[in-house]
């Protein structure tokens, strides 16, 4: 599933994700995200998923530790474009407040 | 009721070595939709799941997902369908020498790449989601029935399933418990759209999460509805079911006769003890 990076402003780092993220995919998605936190550019992360038609509880666990390294930096990741299913899922996880869902 | 279908049964029989327990079944399960299977023990209900869950071999032309033959399916054609489906069995059917959380990670294990740490946060978000995950590291001795049960459902949630099969989730719950069961089922349906085919034995419980109520007699179906056209049926055997009324056993209390006194039995044939009040 490709995965498309932005460094959109000095601090500031933009993922665009294109494709499913479930159990199928989210080992490769996890892999690329988590080199993205280590950057050192990347204080706030913002992940667009307005091409992603469905985002399965894999997926949600690893927003989950994305947002924990992000935490553990000092930063902070937004999700953008989520649709009804992906916010489903993740109210579904009680996480919806974490998430600002 | 949508008028598109999951799982069609038609016309399924079922043997166990050559005692027939399921004649002629034949109904449609919807799409994104509840179906409750009632019907007093005995009469088939977790045989039917099998076939459903591809567990006890359908003959060909008899169980169809989404308008395939089940029957026809080769071993992929059933890996796949197996890796859309979750199962929660009667039993629980928990590995005993695992933990909670473990229990719940073995499907994930078997079917993803997924890191451990994805899955261990993938185990505790099903877990809470059943109200158990403060128990994660506990053994299943160490678990009452019903959080058991619990465990189950939320190992039979851990692929995401399309299609859930729960066979008495709210057998051993407390009616509080078991209402949070009905409200997750609900959930279930209404967020992620999931089919859900539900076995039970509580009529209040059924009455509320059922889009489709399915009611088994011996072996066969009785009745297909739903859950208001099940209580205004005028069949005798429903209303009966319904009630809640024993039936005459005349047939059970022959042939237990017979085993007690070790020969054909034969109603009527000891009039004196008939007038002493036996039946
Ligand atoms: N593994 C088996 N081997 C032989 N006969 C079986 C087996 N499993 C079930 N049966 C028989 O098939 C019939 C239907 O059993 P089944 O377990 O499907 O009933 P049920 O409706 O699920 O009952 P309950 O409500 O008690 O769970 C019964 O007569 C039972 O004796
Ligand atoms: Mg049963």
């Amino acid at each position: 599933m490709p995965l498309r990076f932005y460094q959109t402003e000095p601090h500031q780092a933009l993922v665009k994700l294109e494709g499913n993220f479930d159990s199928d995919t989210a080992p490769e998605i996890r892999k690329s995200l988590i080199k993205i936190v280590k950057n050192k550019g990347s204080e706030s992360l913002k992940i667009d998923f307005s091409e992603v038609p469905n985002l399965g509880t894999a997926g949600v666990a690893v927003l989950v530790e994305v947002l924990r390294a992000m935490t553990r930096k000092g930063g902070a990741l937004e999700l953008v474009g989520l649709n009804d299913n992906a916010r489903q899922m993740i109210r579904l996880a009680r996480l919806g407040e974490i998430f600002q869902t | 009721m949508s008028s598109h279908n999951m799982i069609e049964i038609r016309g399924l029989d079922s043997h166990y070595k050559g005692r027939q327990v399921l004649f002629n079944i034949g109904f449609a399960i919807p799409h994104k939709k509840v179906t409750v299977i009632m019907g007093r023990s005995g009469c088939g209900k977790t045989t039917l799941l099998r076939h459903l869950i591809g567990l006890k071999p359908s003959e060909s032309g008899r169980v169809f997902v989404e308008g395939q033959d089940m029957g026809s399916f080769d071993e992929k054609g059933m890996a796949n369908y197996r890796r859309r489906i979750g199962v929660l069995f009667q039993s629980g059917a928990l590995f005993n020498s695992l933990t909670v959380s473990q229990n719940i990670a073995v499907p994930l294990k078997v079917h993803t790449r997924l890191s451990d740490e994805t899955i261990r946060i993938m185990s505790l978000i099903k877990l809470h989601l059943v109200g158990l995950a403060d128990f994660l590291d506990y053994m299943p001795s160490q678990l009452s029935g019903g959080m058991r049960k619990r465990a189950g459902l939320a190992r039979a949630l851990a692929m995401d399933p399309e299609i859930l099969f729960v066979d008495e989730p709210s057998s051993g719950l407390d009616p509080i418990t078991a209402a949070g069961l009905d409200d997750l089922i609900l959930e279930l349906r209404e967020t992620l759209g999931m089919t859900i085919i539900v076995v039970t034995h509580e009529l209040e419980s059924a009455v509320k999460i059922a889009d489709q109520m399915v009611v088994m007699d011996r072996g066969n179906l009785l009745a297909v509805g739903t859950p208001d056209e099940i209580r205004s049926s005028q069949d005798e055997t429903v209303l009966r079911f319904l009630r809640r009324e024993a039936e005459e056993q005349q047939v059970n209390t022959e042939s237990y006769l017979s085993r007690l006194l070790g020969r054909q039995y034969k109603a009527g044939e000891n009039s004196t003890r008939r007038q002493g009040g036996v039946r």
